[in-house]
């Protein structure tokens, strides 16, 4: 059984995790209000950022490799000087608590979801809000960007994924429905898929241009809390409330192995850019640090 | 507040922490000179005596996925957690508690907890009584009457304590009101600021212990307070700081440090920061080792607020992924209480209660949460020489309401004051105007009789 190369922690439940681009940091995001920076494969913590009045529901190291984006339930985003630990900027425009945030690959956007039902565009070279891409008619709980950076996908409890084109700042088109309120979004490193994961406890792979549904996975007996594609697009994880991290060979979406350490739901998972170490982050406190180099090898 | 720093020591995040002992506030609950000397001619040395130990879990526990499960309720009533068996055949607990369901012949379950007051605090739980309509000078707490009535064990500890940290919202970190019984009787409180910080200059745990610097010390501090005019009421207090703090035994009991590492480990490992999203008090285990500690140096009620319990949902996590923080932590940390205060003889004499301000709504919301329930709550009862291995009242089959022996919170203080040996019947208290106050509405509640 796959067991834990690291085992980090915050005092409070940890939402969100991210590799820096050489995968030699870690960054986590909690309910305890801060961001720590790990250094990598040490484990030592390098930094703690506070200035958020509320959990963090993200964090994602900019391209920059200097900054790190961040986002939480006071509904900011922030900029953090990762040399200086030091807060650059921050962004306002939800009117409700912000529960999801996803940036461009290249770096240039970022967009977010909240419980006031709205999805809102970024511009993180001018630190300002670009526009609102739409609104949901219910809560917002996931959002993911495209790896082409052209479109988002939303979703949340009125149980539809909705596509929003970035360039024309317009809706593009709905997927689903799911059958309950859907928590984890995430897009295949082609583009092509998107997965989602809901209350009732499934996985379901849609189609991103056509809005089929490909494949149904289950297996969680909870709600499936976080989703994530190994970077070679080979392997579909899945975090839930469970408390298990379950592994998914792709494209036939054949469960391969459950990863069990977390002791409460799993809300977060980020994979290294070279596919070889998983993080996962947990209501339970814990980060886990896993080794996935057979995954990416494969 | 007299601020003594101590070793440095790392909790179980490996951060490395100082612990320090605050005597708070110098307001040292209820030693006046007459009652000192009452005290002296009374407690004997040696002599045991009967104690309570309230745990306040604030924000309102979920009554049905802790004590009284409905797992054949709807999905959207009976959650995500199972029932367990106890050893006491016949009663189930939540499948997160398999300590206490291990030890379930020595806890009393209340299933049907009613007459909150609905509010987010622990007033009701501290003092038996609702905020609104309060005689003159306000209600005191349990253990300000007990102070009021029983007054200290000896003259070093406290008669009541409240380890209530100063964290989160007004009504949760209240330790308790003395109301009429008098602010000589207010809880001693040294985890919650006082009116002003004092530092004993080069002063710490390790000069604590050794009693003639302690002397210097304080003689010092004399001598800078007998020169400032700025602190009020130091006098009234001096005698009795100086007798706790030359004594040891109130430092030493609140030092869990001094626990051997193997009782630490059994009630496990705490933290300091707030619980939940950061408007409660700690989910501090230390805190039931401290209080174990308070009862044998002689407090007669300490009470203390474990965690943050009130679980609406998402953002914040769901109620059950609150409760899967939570349970665990209270299950080793009250087990450990139980079977410490049993393994020093000390279970019949030491009553336990654990409860909040009430239960939580029987349907799951949308964000998987749960939201106030005035209507039912629960407590568990312990020790005291009660009757145990009982459960006491049913719920309906969603726990939306009593169906059988509604239990009013004002009879878990009258089975409590029982335990003191204090009768609700007959005793009163005076209040600002004179008029005798009765601890509880005793034309309508008594102690519990199914448990004493």
């Amino acid at each position: 059984m796959r067991q834990p190369l690291i085992r980090l922690q915050h005092p409070n439940a940890v939402y969100s995790v991210a590799f820096s681009a050489d995968g030699a940091q870690l960054a986590s995001g909690s309910l305890d209000k801060t961001i720590k920076l790990w250094d990598l494969p040490g484990a030592d913590e390098r930094l703690r950022l506070r200035g958020h009045s509320e959990a963090i529901c993200s964090v994602s190291f900019l391209p920059d490799g200097k900054s790190l984006l961040s986002a939480g339930l006071d509904r900011t985003l922030r900029i953090w000087d990762l040399e200086t630990g030091k807060l650059r900027a921050t962004m306002s425009g939800h009117q409700a608590y912000l529960t999801c945030m996803a940036r461009s690959v290249d770096g240039r956007f970022a967009v977010s979801g909240a419980h006031d039902k709205a999805v809102l565009l970024w511009d993180l070279s001018s630190n300002s809000r670009l526009a609102t891409l739409g609104t949901h008619t219910d809560l917002i709980n996931c959002i993911a960007f495209s790896p082409s950076g052209t479109a988002v996908a939303s979703a949340g409890h009125d149980l539809v994924i909705r596509l929003w084109n970035v360039d024309e700042r317009s809706a593009a088109q709905t997927i689903g429905p799911h059958d309950a309120p859907i928590q984890s979004l995430a897009y295949s490193p082609d583009g092509n898929t998107i997965a989602a994961g809901d209350d009732n406890r499934v996985i379901r792979l849609w189609n991103a241009a056509t809005a089929e549904m490909r494949a149904e996975l289950g297996g969680h007996a909870g709600t499936v809390k976080s989703l994530c594609f190994s970077p070679n697009g080979r392997w579909l994880i899945s975090g839930s409330s469970d408390t298990t991290i379950r592994l998914y060979e792709l494209p036939s979406g054949r469960f391969v192995e459950a990863l069990t350490a977390h002791r409460n739901s799993v809300y977060g998972l980020a994979f290294s850019p070279d596919g070889s170490r998983l993080a996962s982050a947990g209501f339970d406190r814990q980060i886990y640090v896993w080794d996935t180099s057979d995954l990416a090898a494969s | 507040m007299l601020t003594i720093p101590g070793a440095d020591f790392r909790l179980c995040d490996g951060l490395p922490r100082r612990s320090f002992l605050q005597i708070g506030g110098l307001a040292l609950g209820g030693l006046s000179l007459p009652q000192l000397l009452q005290a002296e001619e009374s407690a004997g040395t040696g002599r045991s005596h009967k104690s309570v130990i309230m745990i306040f879990l604030a924000g309102g526990p979920p009554h049905q996925d802790m004590f009284d499960l409905k797992p054949e309720a709807p999905a959207e009533y009976r959650g995500e957690f199972s029932p367990i068996r106890t050893n006491v055949p016949g009663i189930d607990v939540c499948e997160h508690l398999p300590l206490l369901a291990q030890r379930m012949d020595r806890l009393a379950v209340i299933r049907t907890l009613v007459g909150s007051e609905g509010q987010h605090a622990a007033y009701q739980c501290l003092h038996g009584h609702r905020v609104r309509n309060q005689p003159p000078g306000g209600w005191p707490c349990f253990g300000s009457a007990v102070s009021k009535l029983q007054g200290p064990v000896n003259r070093e500890t406290p008669a009541c304590v409240s380890l209530q940290p100063k964290l989160g919202i007004p009504g949760w970190r209240d330790p308790g009101q003395p109301g009429f019984a008098g602010l000589a009787h207010a809880p001693f409180a040294p985890n919650a600021s006082g009116t002003r910080d004092l530092v004993l200059d080069g002063m710490n745990l390790q000069k604590l212990r050794d009693r003639r610097a302690l002397l210097n010390h304080i003689d010092l501090l004399r001598r800078k307070l007998d020169s400032s005019d700025s602190i009020d009421g130091m006098e009234t207090y001096y005698q009795q700081a100086f007798d706790i703090l030359t004594s040891g035994r109130l430092a030493s009991a609140l030092d869990f440090e001094q626990e051997d590492v193997e009782t630490r480990d059994l009630y496990g490992r705490g933290s300091s920061e707030p619980a939940g999203y950061g408007d409660a008090g700690w989910l501090r285990n230390e805190d039931f080792l401290v209080a174990r500690r308070l009862v044998e140096a002689g407090a007669r009620v300490v009470t203390l607020s474990f965690g943050r319990w009130d679980w609406h949902g998402q953002p914040h996590g769901t109620n059950f992924d609150n409760a899967r923080d939570h349970l665990p932590a209270l299950d080793q940390a009250l087990s450990a209480l139980l079977d410490d205060l049993q393994r020093r003889g000390l279970d019949q004499d030491v009553s336990v209660v654990v409860w909040g301000e009430f239960g939580r709504t029987p349907l799951i919301n949308n964000r998987g949460g749960r939201d106030h329930w005035p209507r039912v709550g629960c407590a568990l009862l312990a020790g005291g020489g009660l009757q145990t291995g009982v459960v006491v009242g049913a719920t309906n089959a969603r726990a939306e309401h009593a169906t059988e022996r509604p239990v009013h919170f004002q009879e878990i203080f009258a089975t409590l004051y029982h335990t003191l040996g204090i009768d609700v019947e007959h005793t009163t208290i005076n209040d600002l105007t004179g008029r005798p106050q009765y601890l509880v509405d005793h034309t309508q509640y008594r102690p519990l009789p199914e448990l004493v």
